[in-house]
């Protein structure tokens, strides 16, 4: 008798065991959760950036600024540059159209860019207040500090998309975005600093 | 039977039989071409369809649907891509890595490009905006190399993803894979799908979570369900005919003593087959031994004529009539010899050979395993069959109304709109057991992903391949007017690696010399921040391609666009009369509108045929079953001259009538009830042909043994009735169609022949 009682015993402590590890979704940071969701109610639509890029193919520094915008209704997420020259990336599904200038505009699969989408990802859950969808492709680490500025540290859970895209380090202080930090493989860091819209609105 | 000549003849059986198995053994090997049982194509679109085989466009895609929400893991292609069953993932972004050669390195050669310093301007300024959007170090060396993405112009024209947005309606990403094997490779296919469960294992999604659809796909789960479906209802239908063989002789002796005629005959033939065309296809070993079941009646005749009490000289009492019945089979399976295509005549000879040992082997060897006395053969010899007197004349009536009811209820539908088509099913694809969910998802599927038709193709024939090639991308250029007029969606063809040798030579002379084009580059660059060494690889490669040799074919051997020229570009035979040609096929979307395929083609240049699979493939069955009715209509002229000369007149075109009735009379309730007949009705009617024609010869005998003729009949229809319904009750319907028409034939063929057959006066 004492022998069915152990087994019944150990067969419960097991399946205690398997419920309580769960899926990864029950580990969502309800602090995490609540933050996205007050930058998802912002409301500005557009949230302006200035980035600086180095080295690379380069000669010198290069400063670009753009907007990001996340449009709901076609589920589309919009990238422009404006300066130095102008391009257009949106991304809707897993189908990206790159325009620059007046040129033709190209298109090609996200999934084919495994740094691009990552990112893209990323940024799309940030302007949405998706967590499930942001923890889906990265491990998330969320900080926040007394002076309500808060630190979001974004690993890429994939090892080969690890190969493109280490981190992506997103700033913040209440409800507005400040930065976003992205640490490429070689721990090369560009930061896109987000802006007040400048009073002329671009086209 | 003396015991040395009971001897003599099992050992001439042995004999024969260890002889079939030497050369089965030896010479025998299997073959799954579906070309084998096509007949002779006409026209350039048959020709196509027969060397394609099933090969058609995007039949040998994967569509493999993620679960919804996630997003491609980024190892994924390079997994799918290193196993050797995927032949390559063709969703390539030319812009996320250097292309694969030859394409890569010979850019330059294979679009044209603008070498000017405003154009290299233009080019970088664009290319200065894009590096903007996100860093990227895979782009970012892309642009080293090839900073006006010249080789993804090269590569855009082989996207089969365009006209797709690469996901469901329910969010689940598609990602295309395209197998190393061909559709009909089932063990092919099954490696390509493991290796796709592998690789998404491999990246953390559970494989049961993701939609894997394709032919290939349909192809391995079905050869699953069909092998297991025909072996346990094979098993099944055996255990029914034992068990009615039991039931009808009370010996179990009987049980294997019937067998060895068939598989004698079966084996007889085989080796036949292997002698004659060295190969056996699968589908004329399992039509072959569904047409070979006329063979089991033959010992049932001898044993329901040797019950107790009248065993006396069973064998010559039943044997002129079942070797009337037997030569009139093998005319008539013999015919298929004629049948155009080469399984067709396997099928044929293979029936016909087996039919014809399984005769002499029920008259010969089973009494000599049986160990009959020589009293009893003696007896049989000496004992000339006894007539019936007294006894009422053929029944006509019968057959006639029977015949009449049924040329009426047939009429309607051959006659009635789209002719015979009414009578015939040609669609191979209405034989499909994929159930009809499963095609919807594969739709789907394939819409997100903008996969090229699988119906529609263009194609180009030509006896010189350079000459070829150089139509080709004539065509091409006026069907990219078409694209942009909005007339087509898009279209893929191997011109963008193939661009004729002349052009090519026409673009390597416009290449500038590195040091012009470093000037350019200067002058590019003027106003734009980029390293003055950064395009020092772009240099490299151009003046590397200005010392190339023209690109054919045969350089793409061994890389990732080989099967992507192998399936586009080949040699077809008999385009013209004794000679090789060859074809190029231009992929269609998948969306294209059908209705206007016609004034597109009128538009193309001269030589350009559109390949519609479906209609190709009706037209093939259509010739196919024309050509297979004309010969049987011979066949059965000379069976009729064959029974005219060997029993009386009115015996012979009762016996006829009997057949002709029964046909008409299964085929028309068969059209009436299922639906336009198809392929397999025809192969069961067919033995069901055989099979009547046995009952009428037996039943339409004028002996005194008709209690023992009825008894064997009875016992043969019973036994193939059974047999077949189990296979008449199957979901699939290869297996459902054949075991309906034989069930059916075999019940009315029966009936009639007992019904109107002439009854003995009572005593």
């Amino acid at each position: 008798m004492s022998r069915y009682l152990l087994v019944i015993l150990a067969w419960l402590l097991v399946g205690t065991t398997v419920l309580a590890d769960g899926p990864a979704g029950d580990d969502t940071d309800p602090v995490l959760a609540a933050r996205l969701a007050t930058l998802a109610d912002s409301p500005e639509p557009v949230q302006h950036y200035r980035e600086v890029r180095d080295g690379g193919l380069f000669s010198g520094a290069v400063t670009y600024t753009g907007r990001l915008e996340w449009r709901e209704a076609t589920g589309e997420l919009i990238q422009w540059i404006d300066t130095p020259t102008s391009a257009r990336l949106a991304v809707a599904g897993d189908r990206v159209e790159i325009q620059s200038g007046t040129g033709r505009p190209r298109t090609l699969p996200l999934s084919a860019r495994p740094g691009l989408a990552a990112m893209m990802s990323g940024l799309r859950a940030l302007l949405t207040g998706d967590v499930t969808a942001l923890e889906t492709v990265f491990t998330a680490d969320y900080l926040e500090a007394d002076n309500q500025e808060w630190l979001l540290h974004l690993k890429p859970r994939d090892a080969a998309l690890r190969e493109h895209l280490a981190l992506l380090e997103v700033r913040g202080e209440d409800d507005r975005l400040v930065a976003i930090d992205r640490v490429g493989p070689e721990g090369r860091r560009e930061t896109m600093t987000i802006v007040p819209a400048p009073d002329v609105e671009q086209p | 039977m003396s015991p040395g000549r009971r001897q003599a003849t099992l050992g001439a059986w042995v004999l024969v039989v260890v002889a079939a198995l030497a050369v089965i053994t030896t010479r025998l090997e299997f073959s799954y071409d579906l070309g084998l049982f096509l007949p002779r194509a006409e026209g350039l679109d048959q020709r196509i369809l027969v060397a394609r085989a099933g090969d058609t466009p995007g039949a040998r895609y994967l569509l493999v649907a993620l679960p919804a929400g996630t997003i491609e893991p980024a190892g994924l292609r390079g997994r799918l891509a290193s196993d050797p069953a995927i032949a390559r993932v063709p969703v390539q972004d030319p812009t996320g890595g250097l292309p694969p050669d030859p394409a890569w390195r010979y850019r330059y050669l294979l679009a044209d490009m603008d070498w000017s310093a405003a154009a290299l301007g233009n080019a970088l300024g664009e290319r200065l905006a894009e590096l903007g959007l996100a860093a990227d170090p895979g782009f970012e060396n892309l642009v080293r190399h090839d900073p006006t993405l010249q080789s993804a112009r090269v590569l855009d024209a082989l996207q089969v993803d365009a006209g797709g947005h690469g996901r469901t309606a329910a969010g689940r990403p598609v990602l295309v894979v395209e197998t190393a094997a061909p559709p009909f490779d089932l063990d092919g296919q099954a490696a390509a799908i493991a290796a796709v469960r592998t690789a998404l294992s491999g990246e953390g999604i559970n494989p049961d979570t993701a939609l894997i659809s394709g032919a290939g796909v349909f192809g391995v789960g079905l050869r699953d369900t069909i092998h297991a479906e025909a072996t346990w209802r094979s098993v099944a239908a055996s255990l029914a005919l034992a068990l009615v063989l039991w039931l009808a002789y009370r010996r179990w002796a009987v049980l294997w003593l019937a067998a060895v005629p068939l598989v004698t005959g079966m084996g007889v033939g085989l080796a036949a087959v292997a002698l004659a065309f060295g190969q056996a296809h699968g589908i004329t070993l399992a039509f072959g031994f569904t047409l070979m079941g006329v063979a089991i009646d033959y010992p049932l005749h001898y044993f329901s004529h040797r019950r107790a009490g009248s065993s006396v000289g069973a064998m010559a009492r039943v044997w002129p009539t079942l070797r009337l019945g037997a030569i009139s089979t093998v005319l008539a399976y013999a015919a298929l010899l004629l049948g155009g295509a080469e399984g067709i005549a396997q099928l044929g000879l293979f029936s016909a050979v087996g039919v014809a040992t399984a005769a002499p082997v029920t008259r010969f060897v089973i009494p000599a395993m049986e160990g009959r006395s020589d009293t009893d053969e003696a007896s049989a010899t000496a004992t000339p069959a006894t007539r019936t007197r007294g006894r009422t004349g053929p029944g006509f009536g019968l057959p006639v109304a029977a015949l009449v009811v049924a040329v009426l209820a047939l009429v309607p539908t051959v006659t009635g709109p789209g002719g015979d088509q009414g009578f015939w099913n040609r669609d191979l694809a209405a034989l499909s057991p994929v159930p009809p969910a499963l095609l919807a998802r594969d739709s789907e599927l394939r819409q997100a992903v903008g996969a090229p038709s699988m119906r529609y193709q263009l194609a180009l024939a030509d006896a010189d391949q350079a000459r070829l090639l150089e139509r080709l991308h004539a065509l091409t250029t006026v069907l990219d007017e078409a694209v942009a007029a909005g007339e087509i969606p898009g279209y893929r063809s191997i011109a963008p690696l193939l661009p004729p040798s002349g052009l090519q030579l026409e673009r390597q002379k416009a290449i500038p010399g590195a040091g012009a084009l470093r000037v350019r580059l200067d002058a590019a660059t003027q106003d734009l921040p980029f390293d003055s060494a950064a395009f020092d690889a772009f240099v490299a490669d151009v003046t590397a391609s200005s010392r190339l040799s023209p690109l054919g074919p045969a350089d793409y051997t061994g890389t990732p666009f080989e099967s992507m020229i192998a399936a586009s570009l080949f040699r077809l035979r008999g385009v013209v009369p004794g000679d090789d040609w060859w074809v190029t096929l231009v992929d269609l979307p998948g969306d294209v509108n059908p209705e206007s395929l016609p004034a597109l083609v009128d538009g193309l240049p001269s030589g350009v045929t559109l390949v519609d699979y479906r209609a190709a493939s009706e037209a093939l069955v259509a010739g196919y079953q024309s050509r297979t009715w004309r010969v049987l209509g011979v066949v059965l002229a000379v069976i009729a001259v064959l029974l005219l000369w060997r029993v009386r007149p009115a015996r012979a075109a009762w016996s006829l009538l009997c057949v002709l009735a029964a046909l008409a009379l299964a085929a028309a309730v068969l059209r009436w009830v299922a639906g336009p007949l198809d392929l397999y009705h025809m192969i069961g009617l067919l033995l069901v042909a055989g099979l009547g024609l046995d009952y009428a010869l037996f039943l339409g005998r004028d002996e005194a043994d008709v209690t023992d003729t009825r008894h064997a009949v009875a016992t043969c229809a019973v036994s193939t009735g059974v047999a077949f319904a189990v296979l008449a009750a199957s979901a699939i319907p290869a297996l459902r169609s054949l075991g309906s028409a034989v069930v059916l034939g075999v019940v009315i063929s029966f009936a009639l022949a007992w019904l109107s057959s002439r009854r003995p006066v009572q005593p």
